[in-house]
Order: structure tokens, then C-alpha cells, then sequence
């Protein structure tokens, strides 16, 4: 085979996504602008630790530090935000309409803008990797810190780029896209803080040389790139199809990965903290699907409907797996079970086993399956609020239902907490109103269990309110012929 | 190539966009779809081309479901949407590879389709020009090679002529013609009826999400027999014009007459056929020397006229 043949056919093996948004790359003069300034930035700070008033012995360090924080800026605001900034503009206007009339897969589209942004990282890390070989002749750090910072900063790239990329899918709209930030924020911070407040940080504690780092730092990226990129292959995936699907199979292989992972170390370990640590992940995994359930249709595409599998459990398993804003949250209530069983477990095991006990899982089951009592009942509240307004405004998406109501309860106790901190300046204790807001927050066991409650109870009112709407999405979950196709959605 | 709309129905809240709406069409045909704003049009297309997903009812490209599989559908069909193309940092052939490689055309093959499309399209010329660069009647010309980079069987376009000069107008005119002595089905939603009268073998009309009439033009100029037609007359000899007027107004049938220039004179009269060949006989009977005698043909814009009240939802 001649040359030009070979070359053609890798040509036709290249994702056409992956081509298209290199040459928009090429003739872009944002990017052009990136390198220069990305150049410069490098040039300024070598100039400047060379400079005799400030080189010292260690200004390599200084200067490597400098290279790092610029190296996350390019692939944040250089890359990431400008490959979703696309991408949402792509989304608005009809170019994805056109890129959906073709036979790419939503996971070829979502996949070709990863590894495009990809090469453009790994075009900006070789703009910074001379300066960095430059630092270790400044002094102050070795090759084997450089080596390992690099491909540290190499791996965040791809969580951080994925991530962009799948506000990216969410439009270009600033309302929307802040508040998706907002509830990040609000689910890490009342997932975290709890972390922050009971364990005082170091949560990874034993997992601190430098290999086990550089492991866990790699499986946590690509899981977590993993989780966005099946997220945003599941917005952009047709309204008929099972969109639900990819994430959920993807979430509970990485569940039984992860949760080997998690058992390997412990045994390595001789400690029950991975099987924590393991649990607060999984459990915020299990919390964002229930939140973001209401964004999912109530009633199921015929498509779907179609696929369903005979046998009692194999239907309630393709029940779990297919899109569907009740399906989201049983899938999210399974899992949360799951979660505090293996844990409950583990610990129990561990303790027969070792003998020693833990008083720290029993404080992660109440706080995690506290959070989550409350996420479900916001859930729940906000699948009333999208059927009683979908009449009104059928165009809006369920997600702004599920962003407000979210939105609502993180803004309300805080405002109150604000403003009962201006009457009572120098006191520091429990606001009661921060219990809309996560019950886990407390640090008196009393006020905790209070919290406990009445977390559990909203999730119980939920439940109780919508039990005709989950009792009926189980029933109409049945195989549906061909011949029978008359369901009608009234979303 | 055999396209059957059957039964579609879709509804946005509480609005039925799209209530019960069926036809078909075939290869080698051009089809009309037009309708008011607001009737239906855009989300029945959307459905065709498999972007949105019916309440229920179905697309049928030779018996294949736009519903069940619309990953097969995709291969058959060239989407045309009414947004032209506003990329910045693309080039024309490089946008047109894209959509190329998309619908896995490959190798050599793509290259040389691509290649014919340009020839086709006329757009040789400006293919290393960005897209932004280009005036609206070459970005629709780049909208129209998009949408024949896999030669689809079928093409489904959205307001193709909409902001279009006429002579833009007119090239486009003549590019579905030869597609669709190629055989492919067209099927165009537009709102300019003149155009689709003069290239389009039927049309279906519709308001308020429903079909209200489809078919032929010629069957359905049947269907809705006319109450009144135009006819021109024009006489030979030099007799004064206000004279002219005044016995044309006096003639059976006519309602009303105007002057058209020279010894030209339109008049609207009262009825169909019959009623125009007895204004003629008329007119000869009492001595009128006509040299030309023209009834107006049933106009798309006449038929969607009659048919529709203009109601929006």
C-alpha cells in the first residue's frame, strides 16, 4: 500500500469532531493570543526570579510554582472555558441540530471535543516544559518533583477540561450556568464542610507518599472525567433515546471499582478510612443524581418503553438504568442503600476481625443519609413544582425546577445566618435556620440528631406525596409492542 | 423513496403544536409545506429529520421509523434548517469536510464528492473563504452542499429562500429542480408562495397544526372551484381606452375593470370557466376585436388564501 493510502486511511480513522475543532483551533486568533500570552507570562517570570535582587538559592521552587499556575490557567480559561464557550454556542444556535442530523454518536461528539482540548493542553504543557527544565537549574527542586508536578498537572487537565466541556452542553446561558455553579457549590460544600468540621481536613490521611498519591490522584481524575464526560454525553444524546443509560452503567461500574479499589487499600492499609473515604465519594454521587433527577422526563419515551426486558427483576433493573426523573431517584436511593450497607458492613467485619471500632462511620452513615434525606425531599419538591408550573411554562427544563428549589434552601438559612451575625457579633453558637440548609453541619450531637429528624421526615413527606407518580412510572414500565405505540406525553 | 407522515401529534405544554398531521410523498417530487406562522411547520420538520420526538404518529422513509430508528433515518435524509451557517473560524470546504466525515463518507470518495458538490453548488470559487465572510445567498448555497455531502435520498428544508435576493432565489430554483429530476424528494417549508408554485408538484397547507388541505396543485385548484377570476383582455384597433373600459364593465360577469395600459384592461369576474367563455363570447358578439385573452392561473398564494383564516396559536 502506498504512503498516501496509509495516510488516508488514518485520516478516516480520526474522530471527524477531533478535525473540525483543530482547524477552528488553527484559525482561531484566541488561540494564537493564549500562546503569546502564555509566552509571555513564562518570560516575565524568568526574567524576573533571575533578577539578582531576588534569585536566592531555592527561586527555583518559586519560579516552578509560578509555571504550575500558569500551565492550570491555560488549560482552565485557555483551553476549557474557550472549547465550552464554543461548544454552548454550538448548542444555542442550530450547529447542533446539524451535528445531531448525522450519524455521530453523542459519546463520538462528547469524546472528539475532549480529545481536541486535549491536544491543545498538551500543546500548551510543551509551551511550559522548557521553563520548567529551566527551574531546575535556578535550584531549589528536584527532577523527581517536577516529573511528578507535571504529570499531576497533566492529569487534572482532563477533569478540568471535561468539566468545562459539560457546562459547555448546558448553553450558553449565564443564568443557567450559574446557577449550576451555585449548586456545585452547595452540594460540595454541604457534602465537605461536615468532612471539614468532624475529621478537621486530613481525610486522606496514610495515603500521603508520594506514588499512592500520584495513583490516587490519576484514578480520581479519570473517574471523576469519567463522570463528566458520560454526564454531558447523556444532555446531548436524542430525547428519545435511554440518555440516562451511559451515566448510570458508568456510575455503578465505577461503584464496584472503586469499592475494590477501596478494599485492596484497606487491607494494605490494616485501616477502615478507605471504606470512609470511599463512602462520602459515592454518597455525593448519589446525592447529585437525586438532586438533578427533576431535570429528567416524568413519563417515558416509547423508544425506552420499547427496550424493556421480560421477568419481574430484570424490568425494576432496566427500571434503574433507564432516563426518567423517578427512575433517577430510586436509582439515587438504591445506590445511597448500598452505600451505608457496605459500610455498615465493612465496619462490622473489620471490627470482628481486628477488634478495634470506629465512632467516625457511624457519624459519616447519620450525616451522609441526613444530606441525602434532604436532597430527596428537594427532589420531590421540586417534581411538584415542575408538574404544577409545566402547564404554564412548558418550556422550561426541569433542571431550573431542581436549580431553584436547591437554590432557595442553600440562599435562605445563609441570608438568615448573615443577618443573625450582624445582631450577634463575637457569639459563636448554632444557627437552628442552618438546618434547612444540612442537617450535618452541627457539631453538638444533640442538635445533629434534631436535624436527623427532620431531614428524614421531609424525605418521607416526599415520598408520601409522589407515591401514585412512583407507583404508576413502575407500572407503565412494561415492554411495549410495536403495534401498541399510542403513548402520549404531556410533559 | 416513499415518505409517509402518519398521524403526528406534539404538544408543548399545554399547546398542541402539531394535531394529527399526515401525508406523503415520493421520489422525484418537490413538495410544498406551508402554513401562518405558528401552524405546525418547523416542529413537523424537526420531527422528520428525527431532532425532536412525536407524542405519537410516526415518519415512515420506505417503511423505515423516524421514531425507532433514527440513526438509520439520518443516512437517508439532508436536513436543511432556516439558520444558515455563522461560524467564524471555519472554512467553507473545511465546514463541508466536517459534515462529510460526519456521515462517514470516506477517502477518496469524499474527496471526490465534495468535489462535485462545489461544482454543483457554484461554490469553487469561495472555499477557502470563512463562513461569517460570505453573503446570506452563499452561506444557503453552503447550507444546500451540507445537506448533499452523503446524497441523501431525501431533503428536508426549512425556509430555504427567506432573506434570499432573487436572483439567489431563482439559482436555488434551479438547483432543486435538477435534484429532483435526480430523484430526490424534496419537501419545502417556505413562506414565499410564488417560489413554490412555480417548482413544486404538491403541497400540503397547514394552520393550527393540522393538515387543512394537501395534494397537487392542480387537484386542489379543483377542489376549491374558484367564486371569482381574473381575466386580461386585450383589443385590437385604436379605440379609446375610457371607451374600452366602459364596455367591459358593461359585459356580463364583470364586477369590476381597470385599464392596464395601451389597450390592455383587467377584469375580475364573477365565476369560474364558464363564466370567462361566455364574457368572451360576449365580448366578440358585440363587436370587440380581442387580440388576446388571458385568464390568471390558480395561484399557490390564492389556493393558501382560500384555505387558510390566518389563525395562529
Amino acid at each position: 500500500m502506498r504512503l498516501s493510502g496509509i495516510i488516508n486511511k488514518i485520516d478516516d480513522l480520526i474522530n471527524p469532531i477531533v478535525v473540525k475543532e483543530i482547524r477552528q483551533s488553527i484559525n482561531s486568533r484566541t488561540i494564537y493570543a493564549i500562546i503569546i500570552g502564555v509566552l509571555l507570562l513564562e518570560l516575565g517570570g524568568l526574567l524576573i526570579f533571575m533578577s539578582d535582587g531576588i534569585r536566592e538559592r531555592n527561586s527555583g521552587q518559586g519560579y516552578f510554582v509560578m509555571l504550575l499556575v500558569i500551565l492550570m490557567l491555560g488549560y482552565f480559561l485557555g483551553v476549557g472555558m474557550s472549547a465550552a464557550g464554543r461548544f454552548a454556542n454550538e448548542r444555542d444556535k442550530s450547529s447542533m441540530d446539524l451535528m445531531h442530523a448525522t450519524v455521530l454518536s453523542p459519546y463520538s461528539i462528547i469524546w472528539g471535543k475532549i480529545f481536541s482540548s486535549m491536544v491543545m493542553v498538551v500543546f500548551i504543557f510543551s509551551l511550559c516544559v522548557p521553563f520548567m527544565c529551566v527551574s531546575y537549574f535556578l535550584q531549589g527542586i528536584d527532577i523527581v518533583t517536577i516529573l511528578s508536578w507535571c504529570y499531576i498537572s497533566f492529569v487534572i487537565a482532563l477533569p478540568t477540561v471535561t468539566g468545562c466541556l459539560l457546562l459547555g452542553t448546558l448553553g450558553s446561558s449565564k443564568g443557567m450556568r450559574g446557577l449550576i455553579i451555585f449548586v456545585i457549590v452547595f452540594i460540595l460544600w454541604t457534602g465537605i464542610s461536615p468532612l471539614l468540621f468532624h475529621y478537621g481536613g486530613p481525610t486522606i490521611s496514610g495515603l500521603g507518599d508520594s506514588l499512592a498519591t500520584l495513583i490516587w490522584t490519576t484514578f480520581y481524575c479519570l473517574a471523576v472525567s469519567g463522570l463528566f464526560y458520560f454526564f454531558a454525553v447523556s444532555i446531548v444524546s436524542h430525547v428519545s433515546s435511554n440518555r440516562a443509560f451511559c451515566l448510570r452503567y458508568y456510575i455503578a461500574v465505577l461503584w464496584l471499582a472503586s469499592l475494590v479499589i477501596a478494599a485492596l487499600y484497606a487491607l494494605h492499609m490494616g485501616s477502615v478510612d478507605p471504606f470512609e473515604i470511599w463512602f462520602v465519594q459515592m454518597s455525593l454521587i448519589a446525592v447529585v443524581i437525586t438532586g438533578f433527577a427533576p431535570a429528567e422526563r416524568l413519563v417515558q419515551s416509547r423508544r425506552v418503553l420499547k427496550s424493556v426486558p421480560d421477568g419481574k427483576w430484570r424490568r425494576f433493573v432496566h427500571f434503574l438504568f433507564s432516563s426518567g426523573a423517578v427512575n433517577a431517584i430510586l436509582f439515587g436511593v438504591c445506590m445511597m442503600l448500598l452505600n451505608c450497607g457496605v459500610l455498615f458492613l465493612a465496619t462490622t467485619c473489620w471490627n470482628e476481625i481486628y477488634g478495634s471500632s470506629s465512632k467516625d462511620t457511624s457519624e459519616l452513615l447519620q450525616i451522609f443519609s441526613g444530606i441525602f434525606a434532604y436532597i430527596l425531599f428537594y427532589s420531590f419538591f421540586a417534581i411538584t413544582l415542575k408538574l404544577g408550573f409545566n402547564r404554564f411554562f412548558p418550556n422550561v427544563n426541569g433542571m431550573v425546577y431542581s436549580l431553584f428549589v436547591v437554590g432557595a434552601c442553600m440562599l435562605i438559612p445563609v441570608v438568615i445566618e448573615v443577618l443573625r451575625s450582624f445582631d450577634q457579633i463575637g457569639s459563636h453558637s448554632e444557627s437552628p435556620y442552618m438546618f434547612i440548609l444540612s442537617p450535618l453541619i452541627f457539631t453538638n450531637d444533640s442538635m445533629r440528631s434534631v436535624g436527623m429528624i427532620v431531614s428524614a421526615a421531609l424525605a418521607a413527606l416526599g415520598l408520601l406525596l409522589h407515591f401514585s407518580l412512583i407507583k404508576s412510572s413502575l407500572k407503565v414500565h412494561r415492554r411495549l409492542m410495536p403495534e401498541t405505540v399510542t403513548v402520549k406525553e404531556h410533559e | 423513496m416513499k415518505i409517509e407522515v402518519k398521524e403526528l401529534v406534539r404538544h408543548f405544554g399545554k399547546t398542541k403544536a402539531v394535531d394529527n398531521i399526515s401525508f406523503e410523498f415520493e421520489k422525484g417530487n418537490i413538495f410544498g409545506f406551508v402554513g401562518p406562522n405558528g401552524a405546525g411547520k418547523t416542529t413537523t420538520i424537526k420531527i422528520m429529520s428525527t431532532l425532536d420526538m412525536p407524542d405519537s404518529g410516526d415518519v415512515l422513509f420506505d417503511n423505515v421509523s423516524a421514531v425507532d430508528n433514527p440513526e438509520q433515518v439520518r443516512r437517508l435524509i439532508g436536513y436543511m434548517p432556516d439558520a444558515l451557517p455563522e461560524h467564524k473560524d471555519i472554512k467553507v470546504w473545511e465546514y463541508l469536510d466536517f459534515f462529510a466525515r460526519a456521515y462517514g463518507v470516506k477517502g477518496a470518495l469524499r474527496t471526490k464528492t465534495l468535489k462535485h458538490i462545489e461544482e454543483f453548488t457554484n461554490l469553487g470559487g469561495i472555499r477557502e473563504k470563512t463562513l461569517n465572510a460570505l453573503s446570506k445567498g452563499m452561506k444557503q448555497r453552503v447550507s444546500l452542499a451540507r445537506a448533499l455531502v452523503h446524497d441523501p435520498q431525501v431533503l428536508i428544508m426549512d425556509e430555504p429562500a427567506a432573506g434570499l435576493d432573487p436572483r439567489a432565489r431563482r439559482e436555488l430554483r434551479d438547483l432543486l429542480r435538477i435534484l429532483a429530476d435526480q430523484g430526490k424528494a424534496i419537501l419545502i417549508s417556505s413562506h414565499i408562495l410564488t417560489e413554490l408554485q412555480d417548482i413544486c408538484h404538491g403541497t400540503v397547507i397547514v394552520e393550527r397544526g393540522k393538515v387543512l388541505q394537501a395534494g397537487r396543485i392542480d387537484e386542489l385548484s379543483k377542489h376549491n372551484e374558484r367564486v371569482e377570476t381574473t381575466v386580461m383582455v386585450r383589443f385590437f384597433g385604436d379605440e379609446p381606452q375610457d371607451k374600452l373600459l366602459a364596455r367591459m364593465i358593461q359585459a356580463p360577469f364583470v364586477e369590476d375593470a381597470k385599464s392596464s395600459g395601451g389597450s390592455r384592461i383587467i377584469a375580475r369576474v364573477k365565476g369560474a370557466d364558464k363564466e370567462c367563455s361566455e364574457l368572451l363570447s360576449s365580448l366578440i358578439a358585440s363587436g370587440c376585436r380581442v387580440a388576446e385573452y388571458k385568464q390568471q392561473e390558480v395561484g399557490l398564494e390564492e389556493l393558501f388564501m382560500k384555505i387558510t383564516k390566518g389563525d395562529v396559536q
